[in-house]
């Protein structure tokens, strides 16, 4: 009987206009996605060569001491999968510059600047496209599933045959998630071709994975609304009225809680301004002259040092290593904060479903927050890479006063730059990212059964005369 | 009749559902909203202010003319409190000396990059996505709900105009929209007024108005959308998906995705780098020349030598106790350093201005694509009004640069690229540093200067050579009177200018009224209403 149901719905649903406007709304922006991604893959591609292309300049034909003034470059990479979800990867920084010697300060930056002439815009990937265009279609679809036949009459009508309620609540569920999902596959997979011929992105079996996983998400995401979708028809009388709650309800869910929550944690959880980190960073490095007395700063050059074996050098180097450890922890802190900002910002969010699809896909294909964690902590520790690099080999020059890491009292001696360590990025594995997404496909399975259960409570009750 | 019409029109809507939720979620949110962007404009205030008293201070004690480079500062926008826009996205700072023309604004970016994921909603947003839908829903089922109901057949067999109905009910929803827009300005204004540190001119409440004119005319055409679709639609079920998709459309997918088109598809052809590289060519260029026509003498130690030297950015430069013939010569130089800086400068601007070129296009793409959304020309109109366009910022860039000119002009009003005060402070009867040793400037001459004067100096005389530098550093007579230096001024926008500069914009949203205003009534005219 399920079969007749789904069949006979799948069928209204398939000649309806809506349906068509749909899927040529997804279609249209998958292709849209495919397209502007294998561009802007290509791009950043030449950009990211052309900025470690630079930095390899830097490197060659230098001395030891030379190279601890060069802003080593770490680099986060382009990544073939951000037209899954791109999690605001264009506007947040992309390299970390740090050299080794104390007196300069590394900085997160962004190699190739946005053009700041247009407007602030969300990234056509597949999330946006679930989460603006995808969900509301389950909603138009769904929402006059059950007060519809009502209005036309017709559910009283199959009601007098002998059909369980559920039979009718389930193949109807299962005709409009059909539905709501043919507009996404079929899109995804133009997107993915469009993809792979046009921007000639090669993905690997884990990439596909990682896709499948997106795409499977995308099925509970979905649904998620359909039961939404039919819980408030079965609680309305009128399509309209059904509609126009559904509509509200998707407003709340889109703009209304994420826009609320990014306020709240502004608000709620706020951040240092510059000027107080400016004033945290002068008060550690006052703090270490007053340790050492004013004898942290005292450098008599090579040449003069040598008479009593850079005494005074090296008590400043222990000074400024000291003072740049402790400024570096409370740069290090006053960034966790940013990050703690967005997370308790997305937690509030996750009220909303459809915030909560897109955290947990962020989280799934290990974009967004957990690629900037990721590249920023790597990042950092990639100067004890360094540092025991350069330790090693300037070890080997029995001439250098081994000061680290102040160039002028270390080796002369020039190294091969081939032999200096690289920084790599490595990208969070399916298996990490399931980890950190199962409490969100935990709660949206939960949410969805819950909804599904109250769908046929309701309709149970439902009048339908 | 008319008026039983438009009273009965307001009456429903204003008893619906949706229109008390859309109501509620609007005041909520613009509460929140503009509380928070008042808070964020009183910090940015705040620095500003700090900034600018900064650089104040830093006039005060200017010594030679290189070394005076003011720098100007934007003033944050207060109405950026209701459109924020462009405006606390952008640089604040700009340096004004004659090497540079400018070109950008400099200033730390405040707040948390990684937040950008969460938009802030401020009230143009909401006006535009939640008042936008309300709008639509008012009138979804303006006709063909009537229509479905059989109430259309009935009212139209009393001797009513069709015009008077369509009219009536396009009036009802306007005049049912005023109120959370209205209400939604009360509470902007009463915050604007008592929580945020902003005096409100006469010409700020005019643009103000603009803003709310501009919010208007966006409801209009969304209640007209509304119509238009129910009078051309047979059930009000497809009259609201329509509704929706257009919604849809027009504040989501239309320019967004112009946006990602033209910042990820259209190539910005001249890389940064690229034209880094040929600023620093320019830049190697000119200091060659600059170095051909160094004297040697200037180079050479000995008794004519200013024993101090002082240099800052943009070859700010500061000597003492030289000879004035080391002045002399020095004049002759520096007036040509500053003669080839000045025409570099116009160089190195319009290499920056080619690369600026692309950026410019991407943006009338982006701009061209989405002028199909009226929610895109509403926010480009709040934002000229509110003075928070990306328009306002090269206002602000052409401001500093005609500033720039006036300076140079009262540079050159002061004789100061030609005169010695363009390095130093020393008075025209200068005695050189060898006279503190009893010598004449002949006497020392590079050789011999070890054993001159090294020689003869102890740890008494260094700290009396440091006494004299710091009182010099005092000495009124030494700093540079600039009561009359032209100041920098910027100010909001003007409304006759904004009216000028969003004629096409405002042109555009009414004409669009207008026609669909007469479509809906021709195709009204042959509604078959049974």
């Amino acid at each position: 009987m399920v079969k007749l149901i789904f069949l006979r719905e799948l069928l209204d649903q398939l000649t309806s206009l809506r349906f068509y406007l749909s899927l040529l709304l997804v279609i249209f922006l998958m292709g849209l996605c495919g397209i502007i991604h294998s561009v802007k893959y290509r791009t950043e591609v030449q950009e990211y060569q052309a900025s470690l292309a630079r930095y390899e300049q830097h490197l060659s034909g230098r001395t030891i001491g030379a190279l601890m003034t060069v802003h080593h470059l770490a680099l986060k990479p382009p990544w073939k999968l951000a037209f899954l979800a791109d999690g605001g990867q264009t506007l947040v920084p992309n390299a970390y510059a740090q050299a080794l010697d104390a007196d300069w300060t590394p900085y997160f930056y962004r190699t190739h600047s946005p053009n700041f002439r247009l407007r602030p815009f969300e990234a056509i990937d597949w999330t946006f496209i679930v989460r603006v265009v995808v969900s509301l279609v389950a909603f138009i679809l769904a929402h006059d599933a059950l007060c519809g036949e009502k209005q036309r009459g017709t559910l009283r009508l199959t009601m007098s045959y002998s059909i369980p309620r559920w039979n009718v609540l389930v193949g109807k569920f299962l005709a409009v998630w059909t539905c709501s999902v043919v507009p996404f596959v079929v899109g995804a997979l133009l997107s993915l071709t469009i993809l792979t011929t046009y921007g000639g992105i090669e993905l690997s079996g884990e990439d596909l994975k990682k896709v499948t996983a997106c795409g499977l998400l995308t099925l509970l995401a979905s649904a998620l609304f359909v039961w939404l979708g039919l819980l408030v028809s079965a609680l309305m009388h009128r399509t309209t009225t059904s509609l126009v709650v559904l509509l509200l309800v998707w407003v709340g869910f889109g703009v209304v809680i994420p826009g609320a929550s990014g306020m709240l944690a502004h608000k709620l959880k706020p951040i240092p301004t510059p000027e107080e980190v400016g004033r945290r960073m002068q008060a550690i490095a006052d703090e270490i002259m007053r340790e050492y007395k004013g004898r942290g700063s005292g450098w008599r050059g090579r040449r003069w040092g040598r008479a009593d074996n850079y005494a005074w050098e090296r008590i400043s180097a222990e000074a400024q290593n000291k003072r740049y450890a402790r400024q570096e922890m409370a740069r290090r802190e006053f960034l966790r904060q940013k990050f703690a900002q967005v997370d308790f910002a997305r937690t509030l969010s996750s009220i909303s479903p459809t915030s909560l699809f897109q955290c947990t896909n962020e989280h799934l294909v290990g974009s967004g927050l957990d690629r900037d964690r990721q590249f920023v902590e790597r990042a950092w520790a990639f100067r004890g890479v360094l540092e025991h690099y350069f330790r090693t080999v300037d070890q080997m020059d029995p001439e250098s006063p081994h000061i680290f890491f102040f160039g002028e009292y270390m080796s002369d001696r020039k190294v091969d730059a081939r032999s200096i360590p690289r920084f790599r990025f490595q990208e969070i594995s399916l298996v990490e990212g399931l980890g950190e997404a199962l409490w969100g496909l935990l709660i949206l399975g939960l949410e969805m059964i819950i909804t599904a259960v109250a769908a046929y409570v309701a309709f149970l009750g439902y009048d339908v005369r | 009749m008319f008026s039983t019409l438009f009273r009965k029109e307001m009456h429903q809507n204003l008893l619906t559902f949706r229109f008390a939720i859309c109501t509620v979620v609007t005041l909520i949110l613009v509460t929140l909203g503009i509380f928070i962007a008042s808070e964020d404009y009183n910090s940015r205030l705040q620095l500003y202010h700090t900034r600018a008293q900064q650089h104040e201070n830093a006039l005060r004690r200017v010594h030679v003319y290189s070394s005076l480079q003011p720098t100007v500062l934007r003033p944050p926008e207060p109405l950026s409190i209701l459109c924020q826009g462009y405006d606390a996205k952008l640089g604040t700072e700009v340096n004004i000396n004659i090497y540079q023309v400018p070109f950008q604004a400099t200033g730390e970016r405040r707040g948390n990059e990684y937040m950008s994921v969460f938009r802030d909603l401020d009230l143009t947003v909401i006006v535009k996505v939640v008042l936008g839908l309300l709008a639509l829903l008012l009138t979804f089922d303006a006709l063909v709900g009537e229509k479905e109901e059989g109430t259309l057949k009935l009212i139209l067999s009393h001797s009513l105009s069709r015009a008077t109905l369509l009219l009536g009910k396009y009036l009802g929803g306007l005049a049912v929209l005023f109120l959370p827009l209205f209400m939604s300005l009360v509470i902007g204004s009463l915050i604007l007024l008592f929580h945020a540190h902003v005096k409100l001119t006469p010409s700020d409440w005019l643009r103000i108005g603009g803003i709310f004119v501009s919010y208007f005319i966006y409801l209009s055409l969304m209640l007209l959308v509304g119509i238009l679709v129910s009078i051309v639609t047979h059930r009000t079920s497809v009259s609201l998906v329509l509704c929706i998709f257009v919604w849809l459309l027009a504040v989501f997918i239309i320019p967004n995705s112009a946006t990602a088109f033209a910042s990820d598809v259209m190539a910005v052809e001249a890389s940064e780098q690229a034209i880094d590289d040929r600023i620093a060519q320019l830049v190697k260029e000119r200091d060659r020349l600059i170095r051909q026509q160094r004297d040697p003498f200037l180079d050479r130690v000995s008794g004519y030598f200013p024993l101090y030297n002082w240099s800052g950015d943009n070859n700010a430069i500061l000597l003492r106790y030289g000879d004035p013939q080391y002045y002399n010569i020095a004049t002759k130089y520096y007036s040509h350093q500053a003669e080839l800086g000045i025409s570099y400068a116009e160089k190195i601007f319009h290499v920056r201005q080619e690369y600026e070129w692309p950026l410019h296009r991407a943006a009338r793409v982006e701009a061209g694509i989405s002028y199909l959304s009226p929610a895109y020309i509403l926010e480009r109109l709040a934002e000229s009004f509110a003075g928070t366009s990306i328009d306002d910022y090269d206002r602000f860039l052409a401001h500093c640069r005609t500033y720039r000119n006036q300076f140079i002009t009262y540079l050159q009003s002061k004789d100061a690229f030609s005169s010695w005060r363009w390095f130093t402070d020393d008075p025209p009867n200068a005695r050189p540093w060898v006279s503190f040793f009893g010598l004449k400037p002949e006497d020392v001459t590079s050789e011999r200067v070890i054993q001159q004067v090294w020689a003869r100096i102890d740890p008494a005389m260094m700290e009396r050579w440091q006494k004299i530098i710091a009182q010099d550093n005092e000495d009124p007579a030494r700093i540079l009177d600039l009561s009359d230096m032209p100041r920098f001024s910027y100010g909001s926008p003007d409304v006759r200018d904004i009216i000028t500069r969003s004629a096409i914009d405002l042109g555009l949203m009414l004409a669009m009224n207008v026609v669909l205003f007469a479509v809906s009534f021709v195709l009204f005219l042959r509604y078959d209403v049974r």
